[in-house]
């Protein structure tokens, strides 16, 4: 009886592992299967107009400024986001901040809200008698790149916010009581205490932060404009370049910016040592 | 003469979570002495001691450790050393490292810590487990780091929330005996909770029992088992000796009375009481024996003859479950047997 209770369970562990091995396989196909259709695509337009084709693009010097300017403001607000989510999520998680609620539901509304709103949202904000003060103190953001920073920071620091609260709240508190008991302050227990058991989930944080940036065009196009050599980042250029037909050159930015991240990501993996970062 | 202030006296107490409190818990423990915290499961035992080590801030009452108000004082400066029930090891470093980690706290030099961290691995037996980290270790073994941990700082009061809860039997009988011979051997003052009675029996100089936030009885385990406050404290400690009887008033005042035998004057009130005899002063037998002064013969009937090699015994039809242990033979001690048992009035505590 017991035998047969052992295998009926041995049987239900291997359908549940074969099933979600089949979940897995479709979806990582999919993937696949989007990305070589890409890579497909672009080597008919290579073989058709010649291997310079490529490089002519990825050489020119208005993809080469909009993948600078990507590159830079993504790293900048997604830098910006950890350094806010820290606290943020400290909060959230553990100080009982009168109306917790209420800020938890704020922090979450860009998240909420349509891309294209948070920038006409940024834009609006600027007109009145604050955001034109603010910008005569010598910091110009609207149609200008400190601008591309400040919405990316404002779409991506929600995430980076969730990110690092989960890792918080998975912490065991008695830790830190411990730490106290043993002579720590609380600020010396935070140091040496919460944030090397949340290392990982701030770093999951700025890789989801810095991934969210480099994808984002909608709200840049409405509050920073999309002025070549100026305003102009890489999802943008691919959302112009489509508009006018020119699929190709779309596709062939596109793979670069997969090609960086998944770069990025391994680098990442990397670093951690080999430990599970999300 | 001076006289010496116990190393913690708490004085009327409260704290609140949620809908428990703690309500008016004073407690002394004298310096070196080893205070055993007992009850069940949501007693409030966690709740009392965190709020002796500071981890929380008392509504009302007092803390004084060695005779110094720490109230208020940051757990940092109160010089407890916690073991909470989990043993919380800081999972990103290793053994060495945890049991250090109060000492660079404190200031103290690289060389100094290394071998006050060497002397705590050695002296638990854990010198071998230096390198490693918490998550590949034994439950005993993390036990041991956690206690190192925490005797490091060299703690004026060590506060340990059930330590050996999930152990099994062979470690648990280790650890008691290790507890033991660093208590006599440190002359640090304990608390430790427990809700097992043989842990707090073989351990505890004083046992403090809990019930509902509120402190049941306090005493020496021969006190408390000789003389429990209440039914719930004798049945907590799983008293073998327990008799259910009634207070009746009579024309000598109110006397406790068992299946209808008058036995001892008794100041409580009428009603349902309970008496607790010393087992070596009970005598059994199958008929009734001769009337003595001084003596109460109560009769009662065989409930379960469990002559098993654990616990061997006559068990009662009492409904706290009065064991007399011996070897009795079953053909003639059968359940439901008329006995009688006959003890000296003088050593029956009645409550």
């Amino acid at each position: 009886m017991r035998q047969r209770r052992q295998q009926g369970r041995s049987a239900g562990a291997l359908s549940v592992g074969a099933g979600s091995a089949v979940v897995l396989f479709v979806y990582g196909g999919f993937i696949a299967l989007l990305l070589g259709a890409n890579c497909a695509y672009l080597a008919a337009e290579v073989s058709e107009a010649g291997g310079s084709y490529l490089v002519e693009i990825l050489r020119s010097a208005d993809i080469r400024h909009a993948a600078w300017l990507t590159l830079w403001t993504s790293l900048v607000s997604s830098v910006l986001a950890v350094l806010v989510a820290v606290p943020c999520a400290y909060a959230l998680s553990r100080v009982n901040v009168p109306g917790r609620a209420i800020f938890d539901m704020l922090v979450d509304t860009p998240i909420i809200l349509p891309r294209i709103v948070v920038g006409v949202t940024l834009l609006v904000f600027f007109q009145t008698a604050l955001g034109r003060g603010i910008q005569g103190w010598g910091v110009q953001f609207v149609f200008a790149p400190a601008g591309i920073v400040l919405a990316q920071f404002l779409c991506v620091s929600p995430y980076a916010i969730r990110t690092v609260k989960s890792a918080l709240d998975a912490v065991d508190t008695r830790l830190e009581d411990v730490a106290r008991t043993l002579g720590w302050s609380p600020g010396q227990v935070f140091l040496r205490v919460t944030l090397p058991m949340i290392r990982n989930g701030i770093v999951a944080g700025a890789v989801i932060a810095w991934a969210l940036a480099m994808g984002l065009y909608g709200p840049l196009m409405v509050f920073a404009g999309t002025t070549r050599q100026m305003t102009e980042v890489l999802p943008t250029t691919i959302y112009l370049e489509l508009s006018i037909g020119q699929i190709g050159t779309a596709l062939a930015i596109s793979m670069m910016m997969v090609g960086c991240a998944m770069l990025a990501l391994l680098l990442f993996k990397k670093l951690a040592g080999g430990r599970s970062i999300w | 003469m001076v006289k010496r202030h116990p190393m913690i006296s708490v004085k009327d107490l409260c704290f609140r979570v949620g809908a428990f409190r703690l309500q008016s818990v004073s407690l002394d423990v004298e310096r070196g002495g080893y205070c055993i915290l007992l009850g069940p499961t949501g007693c409030g035992k966690t709740l009392l001691v965190e709020t002796i080590c500071g981890l929380n801030i008392p509504e009302s009452g007092t803390i004084h450790l060695d005779g110094r108000d720490v109230t208020t004082t940051d757990p940092a400066r109160r010089g407890i050393g916690y073991v909470p029930q989990d043993y919380a090891l800081m999972p990103f470093k290793t053994v060495a490292q945890n049991v250090a980690f109060g000492l660079q706290a404190r200031r103290f030099g690289r060389a100094q810590i290394a071998e006050r961290a060497g002397a705590i691995l050695e002296m638990l037996d854990i010198g071998h487990l230096a390198n490693r980290i918490p998550a590949h270790l034994s439950g005993g073994e993390r036990q041991r780091a956690a206690l190192g941990r925490a005797l490091a700082i060299e703690p004026d009061v060590m506060v340990l929330d059930e330590p050996l809860s999930a152990l099994d039997e062979g470690t648990c009988r280790d650890l008691i005996g290790r507890l033991k011979e660093l208590h006599s051997r440190l002359k640090t003052t304990f608390i430790h909770i427990c809700h097992r009675v043989e842990e707090a029996m073989a351990l505890g100089d004083m046992l403090t029992v809990m019930r509902g936030g509120r402190i049941e009885q306090r005493g020496t385990p021969r006190e408390i088992v000789s003389r429990p406050k209440n039914l719930f404290v004798a049945k907590f400690l799983q008293l073998p000796n327990v008799i259910k009887g009634e207070v009746r008033k009579t024309s000598d005042g109110n006397l406790f009375h068992v299946n209808g035998a008058p036995l001892k004057p008794t100041e409580l009130r009428e009603g349902c009481a309970y008496g607790v005899v010393p087992l070596d002063k009970v005598s059994v037998s199958l008929r009734p024996p001769a009337a003595e002064e001084g003596y109460a013969v109560v009769s009662d009937r065989i409930a379960n003859n469990a002559a098993g090699p654990h616990q061997p015994g006559l068990r009662f039809r009492e409904e706290t479950g009065f064991l007399l242990p011996g070897i009795f033979p079953e053909n003639e001690w059968r359940i439901g047997r008329e006995v009688f048992l006959r003890f000296p009035c003088a050593k029956l505590h009645v409550f």
